[in-house]
């Protein structure tokens, strides 16, 4: 496992795909420590983590994503924000927050966000003198709330790993998200108070205004509707709540928005399935890893190590928020859940943890993880699109990151905030 | 000179070509297969059997052939900061090294797809339609020379900067 890990930091570090690093890693370790293993596992392994049903839900929420994107969703979630809280110091960071929010319930990738509201919002952003480099990572982790807040990619495999409700998780995400938006609220505020003119230059709050631009954002938030209540009501599975999704992305961009064309659908189809594939090769490669971890005995071990060094829940919870966050800052997510939550979900219901809790714990970690370097999506492509390198950003990052590690510590502690909405909705 | 070279660019782009096509047709049949399920179920009341079946082997020939598009566009996620500090030959040279880390594992790959591929030419086949399992198992090898061609052209594309900004597309966004 040491071998592992060190080619892993190795590549990672010199530039070499995650994809890569993550099969290279694991290929190397299986033909040094377990020689007499054919080494046709390794495609068997990656054929067989992605031929599940369930793993679709990502490639339909990732189209659905770029449907939003391409369709004119995106800016008429801006447009909703802007009349909300446009009027308050600070404005353009405050919609930046609430857009990204709005963009969360409807797509599961937080990347798909993150581009879309700083393609909006940085020219604004640049022309208005805010510092840029603040307002890339306000972006970022905002932009991270589309893992928290469902539909959820993370959900989706921490769901399928550990044969949990993808309904319990994408409504145990609700609380813990909403209550994520006024911490990143408070440190752009915060940010923006101590900042110069250009912060308090604002529109007027106008009533009239906020129900235009409600009206024409309201068939976009229909989606959320139609994904979360479909799947707590039993209607669809994840993967075809994804798919209806897909359907009512298109219908509401063709049809109602007329920002999409017919002709334009090959081109946006070919965008979605390699940005899938990305994401899903990465998933492949994981799997070879996950196995070798299972097959290593690794669980059995770690399990005993972690009972003779924490005894109590509490303990245990602490450790693994340290860990995760740690293992977040150089690991692909989705790569990391299918890895570790095999390992550490069964050892959290040893303790008595309720397994919808402790995944939602992953789930926050791994979001904080996504706007951590050196390894973070949100942070890479928020500093991309504001054309800065993520070590200028990652300098700003500090206090939305405390923020979004304030409200983890509350849900680790408090698992009724998590637990509330899935108990009443009686999927617990 | 400038005839082979335009045979080669011409082969590469018929190949990109003939990967999108394939792709978006999977990625389609994906997509229709899945709602076909839903509105049988819910308006005729009747299920269909195979569009599970379908829709999952679309969705492997999806990923193995995406791929190699995704490499084209960018879209791999890399940690680069450090090596975009790098002079420029040191660059070159790691950026080769790295290609041919990449390569090596989809060598692996592909010798590790023969033998599933044999399996489904002799006689697996897939429960439902009872289509041969070489039909699904095909994809490994090709997408994975596809990716191979797209690894190697983007060294060659590059080379003038290995680990500078792209030109004309977003950053990798492609993540959760």
């Amino acid at each position: 496992m040491t071998l592992a890990l060190s080619a892993f930091l190795l590549l990672l570090l010199a530039g070499m795909p995650v994809v890569f690093v993550l099969g290279i890693a694991a290929t190397l370790t299986l033909l040094i420590l377990q020689p007499h293993i054919p080494i046709t596992i390794v495609a068997q392994r990656m054929y067989d983590g992605l031929n599940s049903f369930t793993i679709m839900a990502i490639p339909f929420f990732v189209f659905a994503g770029a449907i939003m994107d391409a369709g004119g969703i995106s800016r008429r979630i801006v447009d909703f924000a802007t009349a909300l809280v446009g009027w308050i110091v600070g404005s353009l960071l405050m919609v930046s927050v609430v857009a990204a929010t709005g963009l969360a319930a409807i797509s599961g990738s937080g990347s798909a966000d993150v581009a879309a509201i700083s393609a909006i919002m940085q020219p604004e952003l640049r022309r208005r003198r805010y510092d840029i480099d603040f307002s890339a990572a306000v972006i970022a982790c905002a932009g991270s709330l589309a893992q928290i807040i469902p539909p959820s990619l993370m959900m989706v495999v921490v769901a399928l790993v550990s044969n949990l409700s993808v309904g319990a998780m994408f409504l145990a995400g609700i609380l813990p998200g909403l209550l994520t938006v006024p911490g990143l609220l408070l440190a752009a505020y915060a940010h923006a108070r101590r900042g110069g003119p250009q912060y308090r230059e604002t529109q007027p709050f106008d009533l009239a205004r906020l129900g235009r631009t409600f009206r024409a954002a309201l068939p976009s938030l229909g989606m959320p509707v139609i994904i979360v209540g479909g799947i707590v009501g039993g209607v669809f599975t994840p993967t075809e709540a994804a798919a209806v999704a897909v359907l009512y992305g298109l219908l509401v961009a063709m049809l109602i928005y007329r920002e999409l064309a017919l002709r334009d659908l090959p081109r946006l189809v070919l965008r979605a399935s390699a940005l899938s594939a990305a994401v899903m090769t990465i998933i492949g490669t994981a799997s070879i890893f996950g196995w070798l971890v299972a097959s290593a005995n690794v669980p059995a071990a770690l399990a005993e190590w972690i009972r003779s060094v924490s005894s109590e829940p509490w303990t245990y919870l602490l450790m693994i928020n340290v860990v995760l966050m740690a293992v977040g800052m150089f690991m692909e997510s989705l790569a990391a859940i299918l890895i570790l939550v095999p390992v550490l979900m069964p050892i959290a219901v040893d303790f008595g943890i309720d397994p919808v809790h402790f995944g939602l714990v992953v789930v926050m970690n791994f979001a904080i993880g996504m706007v951590t370097p050196p390894y973070g999506i949100t942070l890479f492509v928020a500093s991309s699109v504001a054309e800065r390198n993520i070590v200028q950003v990652s300098r700003r990052m500090f206090w939305p990151w405390l923020m979004m590690t304030l409200i983890l510590v509350l849900v680790t502690y408090v698992p009724e905030i998590p637990l509330f909405l899935p108990r009443t909705f009686g999927l617990l | 000179m400038s005839v082979l070279r335009s045979i080669a660019l011409g082969a590469v782009r018929s190949v990109r070509v003939a990967a999108s096509t394939l792709v978006v047709v999977c990625f389609a049949w994906m997509t229709l297969a899945v709602l076909a399920q839903v509105f049988g179920r819910y308006l005729f009341n009747y299920s269909i059997s195979w569009t599970e079946e379908t829709a999952r082997f679309a969705q492997i020939w999806v990923v193995f052939m995406g791929a190699g598009i995704a490499m084209r566009f960018g879209w791999h996620v890399a940690v680069d900061a450090l090596a975009a500090m790098l002079p420029r030959g040191a660059a070159r040279a790691l950026s080769v090294l790295i290609a041919a880390g990449c390569l090596w594992f989809l060598v692996v790959v592909v010798l590790g797809s023969l033998p599933l591929l044999e399996l489904g030419w002799t006689f697996e086949t897939s429960p439902v339609l009872l289509v041969p399992m070489w039909i699904v198992y095909l994809c490994i090898p090709i997408g994975a020379v596809y990716f191979g061609l797209e690894i190697v052209l983007s060294v060659v594309d590059r080379w003038r900067n290995p680990f500078g900004a792209r030109k004309g597309t977003r950053a990798a966004e492609a993540g959760p």
